[in-house]
């Protein structure tokens, strides 16, 4: 199954969990509530419900709903762009360690007491250092270079969550420690109202010429040699992936902290769906990252009577997908 | 289309691998490339496609010097057709339109269409939705036999097209690249076997000790006993007339 119908299928899930969102937690607002309470700041529809109810909809769901989708299209897009790009399934922002630099640099920023525009800048750049040592390293060790390429993202991992440790080590405990560490576990409880329009510029930056691009990013599933025997230098196309992926993780990583496995199961995901071609692909992820981070977050403000960081409930989606995809690794050449 | 190739030298680190190689080529034709295994085949085949620089020397398509890879002068497919996995071989054939597509743009219905009918040409209509990775090596070979079809450029290099081939899959092979002959396209294939260089080639390039120590038609080749000189008379030449035509069989001395 592939093309339009795939992506009207994807469309429909993602409308669903949407309406599931508003329909759970502690005050739930029916699908059929929520339409007229849309369709009255347009229409003049007479009002059948309270000004707490519209105070929810507009102050507390949307915008968590959207950031939620925001984040879960960045990080699932990304992760499709490391697995592309490296031509190695398991590549996600996690495994190439640039979930991990972002965090640190994010924390770093956090614990100098920096303005927030710095804390995005600095989960960037570090972000983008991870990848370019990884992708250094990757190529300095010989054999394997899909196994080198994770063995350098490992220790490119290891090395900034050591950093991460040693800034919880020397941050004040009474303020900056408990919002590193609850911000490293990832959540979108305490967003504020610029998180959702710096999420939204950075996707529409960084998604745009992706998605535009998105039939010849299958160029970069061809060794560099063979793209370029088509005709095709990929050199740029490769460099503006990297940016592209690297920016969605880092603003995704200030934003909601550190949110494991999305970048890696969500583009594996819908491969079972629609195949390796990334005009299908980039779509899909996107719409399927957005879902399933919304259908999390919900999981997170409604399972208990605290809010689960958003980082545990990935883990446990994410931990035995990855096991299923190390058996089936013969698929995975 | 003419291609020169003019006094080419490249070496890897301090080894020469060739050492002032020049020849031309010219569409509409067909030109075996022959040399013993490391005399620089499928370097020259990267030179030519602007994969690999030389160290000196330049590349004229037409009398401009090509300085980067150019999908409209030069289609090619290597001799390891292993390459991508987990696509399906019309999405794997249609990656040439990159080259002649606009940036923004993707391959749609007809250009699908068209790459079905080529399949068909080709007789692996069967294989278009088969992912890549589970078809044999003699129908990957021709699934990127199409995608070099399908990009359409002016010459088409082939490295060691029959290598992975049964014998009535080498003759469709041959077969095909003597249509697109007709068509006015360049041919230029490396083998190691003479007798395939003898019976299709309409011209036949030798490297050998980093240099091109023939180039000329088969007559020629056969004449001045080249292949016999390149393997040291292990091997020998044979013609034959076969209802009028010159045709020539290769054997062990």
């Amino acid at each position: 199954m592939k093309g339009k119908k795939t992506l009207m299928i994807f469309i429909l899930l993602y409308i669903a969990v949407f309406l599931l969102a508003f329909s759970l937690g502690r005050y739930p607002i029916t699908p059929l509530k929520l339409m007229k309470i849309l369709f009255a700041q347009i229409f003049p529809i007479e009002c059948t419900w309270t000004i707490q109810e519209e105070t929810i909809v507009f102050a507390l769901r949307i915008p968590r709903i959207l950031l939620s989708s925001f984040v879960g299209a960045s990080l699932a897009l990304s992760g499709l762009l490391f697995q592309t790009v490296f031509q190695n399934p398991l590549a996600s922002q996690d495994v190439l360690g640039s979930g991990e630099a972002s965090a640190f640099g994010a924390s770093l920023a956090l614990l100098l007491g920096l303005p927030y525009a710095m804390v995005s800048l600095s989960a960037f750049l570090f972000g983008l250092s991870s990848i370019a040592i990884v992708t250094f390293l990757g190529r300095k060790v010989h054999g394997d270079g899909k196994v080198a390429l994770i063995l350098s993202g490992i220790m490119v991992s290891s090395i900034f969550t050591s950093l991460t440790s040693f800034v919880k080590l020397v941050a004040d405990t009474e303020e900056t420690l408990p919002e590193i560490t609850y911000w490293l576990m990832g959540s979108l409880s305490s967003f504020r109202e610029n998180d959702i329009v710096f999420m939204a510029f950075i996707l529409l930056v960084a998604a745009t010429p992706v998605v535009l691009l998105k039939w010849r990013l299958n160029l970069l599933s061809l060794k560099e040699e063979e793209a370029m025997s088509i005709g095709v230098d990929v050199k740029r196309l490769k460099t503006l992936a990297i940016l592209s992926a690297t920016l969605l993780t880092s603003a995704s990583v200030a934003v909601s902290g550190s949110i494991g496995w999305v970048g890696l199961v969500i583009p594996h995901f819908t491969r079972s769906f629609a195949g390796y071609d990334t005009k299908h692909l980039v779509p899909l992820s996107i719409i399927s990252g957005a879902a399933f981070l919304t259908l999390v977050d919900t999981i997170s403000r409604t399972l208990t009577t605290t809010e689960i960081p958003l980082g545990i409930i990935t883990s446990f989606v994410g931990a035995p997908f990855f096991i299923y995809l190390i058996t089936k690794s013969r698929r995975m050449r | 289309m003419r291609i020169d190739v003019k006094d080419i030298v490249f070496a890897y680190k301090e080894k020469r691998i060739l050492d002032g190689v020049s020849f031309s080529l010219e569409s509409g034709k067909s030109y075996a490339l022959m040399g013993k295994n490391g005399s620089g085949k499928t370097t020259l085949f990267k030179l030519m496609l602007g994969i690999l620089e030389a160290k000196s020397g330049e590349i004229l398509a037409d009398g401009r010097r090509l300085t980067s890879p150019d999908g409209r002068v030069f289609s090619y497919i290597p001799q390891n057709t292993n390459t991508l996995s987990g696509y399906e071989c019309i999405d794997v054939a249609l990656m040439a339109l990159a080259s002649t597509l606009p940036v923004l743009s993707a391959p749609d219905k007809t250009s699908e269409c068209n790459a079905k009918k080529l399949f068909e040409k080709l007789g692996i209509a069967k294989l278009g939705y088969e992912r890549i990775e589970n078809v044999s090596g003699g129908e990957r070979a021709l699934v990127l036999f199409a995608r070099a079809i399908l990009q359409n450029a002016s010459f088409l290099m082939l490295d060691e097209p029959t290598a992975n081939l049964d014998y009535e899959n080498q003759i469709s092979i041959h077969e095909k690249l003597d249509e697109l002959k007709r068509e006015d396209k360049g041919i230029l294939f490396s083998t190691h076997n003479p007798s395939e260089a003898l019976e299709f080639a309409d011209e036949i390039l030798i490297l050998d000790d980093r240099k091109l120590i023939f180039s000329g038609g088969r007559e020629e080749a056969y004449e001045e006993k080249v292949f016999e000189r390149l393997y040291e008379g292990k091997i020998k030449v044979m013609g034959l007339n076969d209802g009028g035509k010159n045709r020539y069989v290769c054997l062990r001395a």
